[in-house]
């Protein structure tokens, strides 16, 4: 009974700590595992951005073609009406 | 006689007490910035390239820029900073595994480049698209529990196109404590320090209940923006943003401390 007794308070005082210790382990590799993470996040930023920018010069092209178009075929309204 | 029930006085101002939360929470805030890193670390991007949407870049990556082409997949540019305790070999390892979890990218260590800030190690990685391949190299730089990144993507096929650019861009990697301290020009320094603090004395004592925002449309925080570009063009957009940012904080910081004196006079 006694050993039984010392068995317990030894385990109820050594709990906390193993619980302090694994929180630590967790936080060291929680870390190691992190690192890095600036890197992939500057590739994938790099390639994002450069097929983004791909839209909006897409964009821009089409922008500026349909302006050339509505100037084209104002154009040739405009001359259509004075040749009527 | 009747007695006329006195409502309790609160102990503390609400405005006061939400002002001085500001306070302590700014500086809180302040303080961990710079437990972190006490340094600043900007580049200067290669010229007439457009800065990318802030809301579109990841968590750790401060600033983006790229070259709009109509061509297809377009040159970019980006910093990144990541909090690290480990060395640059370690720190290199972590990266070259990460990389090589897909099997279609290619990584390989170019070796050292001397940048502003120090020697940093040069990596690429290639990697397919629809594109074509997509060949990337990113600068590493580990310095006081910080790792800076830099990285530039472009098409292999136009790669050489950018590369002097980019070498330059990467070159101009610097760490400070003070934003002023790299302006070469010693006369362009003084200047811009001086205007610097003129505009801090001039508007911080006027703010009054004016919101931040307000005081930003200001015609002399305006001149000050058109100063900061003519006089340092040379720095690099993100210089003059990472300047630009500075003093609205210290104009921030100013307006919290003189609010709350005011309401504890």
């Amino acid at each position: 009974m006694k050993r039984l007794i010392l068995l317990l308070t030894l385990f109820s005082l050594s709990a906390p700590l193993l619980a302090d210790g694994l929180d630590d382990y967790k936080e060291e590799t929680e870390s190691l595992y992190r690192t890095g993470a600036g890197s992939e996040d500057g590739t994938f930023t790099a390639i994002s951005t450069s097929m983004l920018g791909w839209g909006v010069g897409l964009a821009l092209g089409i922008g500026i073609l349909a302006s050339v178009l509505h100037q084209s075929n104002a154009s040739h309204s405009h001359t259509t009406t004075t040749t009527d | 006689m009747l007695a006329i029930p006195i409502p309790p006085q609160p102990l503390i101002d609400m405005r006061c007490f939400f002002l001085l939360y500001l306070v302590f929470v700014s500086s809180f805030g302040f303080a961990e910035e710079l437990t972190d890193s006490p340094l600043t670390c900007f580049f200067c991007p290669p010229q007439n390239w457009e800065m990318a949407n802030p809301s579109t870049l990841s968590p750790r990556v401060k600033i983006a820029f790229m070259k709009p082409t109509l061509s297809g997949f377009c040159p970019s540019i980006n910093l990144s900073i990541e909090s690290t305790s480990v060395s640059l070999p370690e720190y290199i390892k972590a990266v070259k595994s990460i990389h090589e979890q897909d099997r279609n990218n290619h990584w390989r260590a170019l070796g050292k480049v001397h940048t502003e800030a120090g020697v940093a190690q040069l990596t690429q990685i290639d990697t397919p698209s629809e594109w074509g391949t997509i060949r990337m190299l990113q600068l590493i730089f580990l310095k006081e529990g910080s790792a800076y990144l830099l990285t530039a993507a472009a098409l292999k096929s136009e790669f050489s196109k950018f590369y002097k650019e980019i070498q330059t861009s990467f070159r101009s990697l610097t760490l400070t404590a003070d934003l002023f301290q790299p302006i070469a020009q010693l006369e362009k320094k003084e200047l811009l320090k001086e205007k610097k603090g003129q505009l801090l004395e001039k508007i911080a004592p006027l703010q009054g209940d004016k919101p931040i925002e307000a005081l930003l449309k200001d015609p002399r925080w305006i001149t000050f923006e058109q100063e900061v570009a003519t006089h340092a063009s040379d720095m690099g957009a993100y210089w003059q943003i990472l300047v630009l940012k500075e003093t609205q904080e210290e104009l921030l910081n100013r307006k919290l401390v003189a609010d709350v004196t005011q309401l504890s006079e």
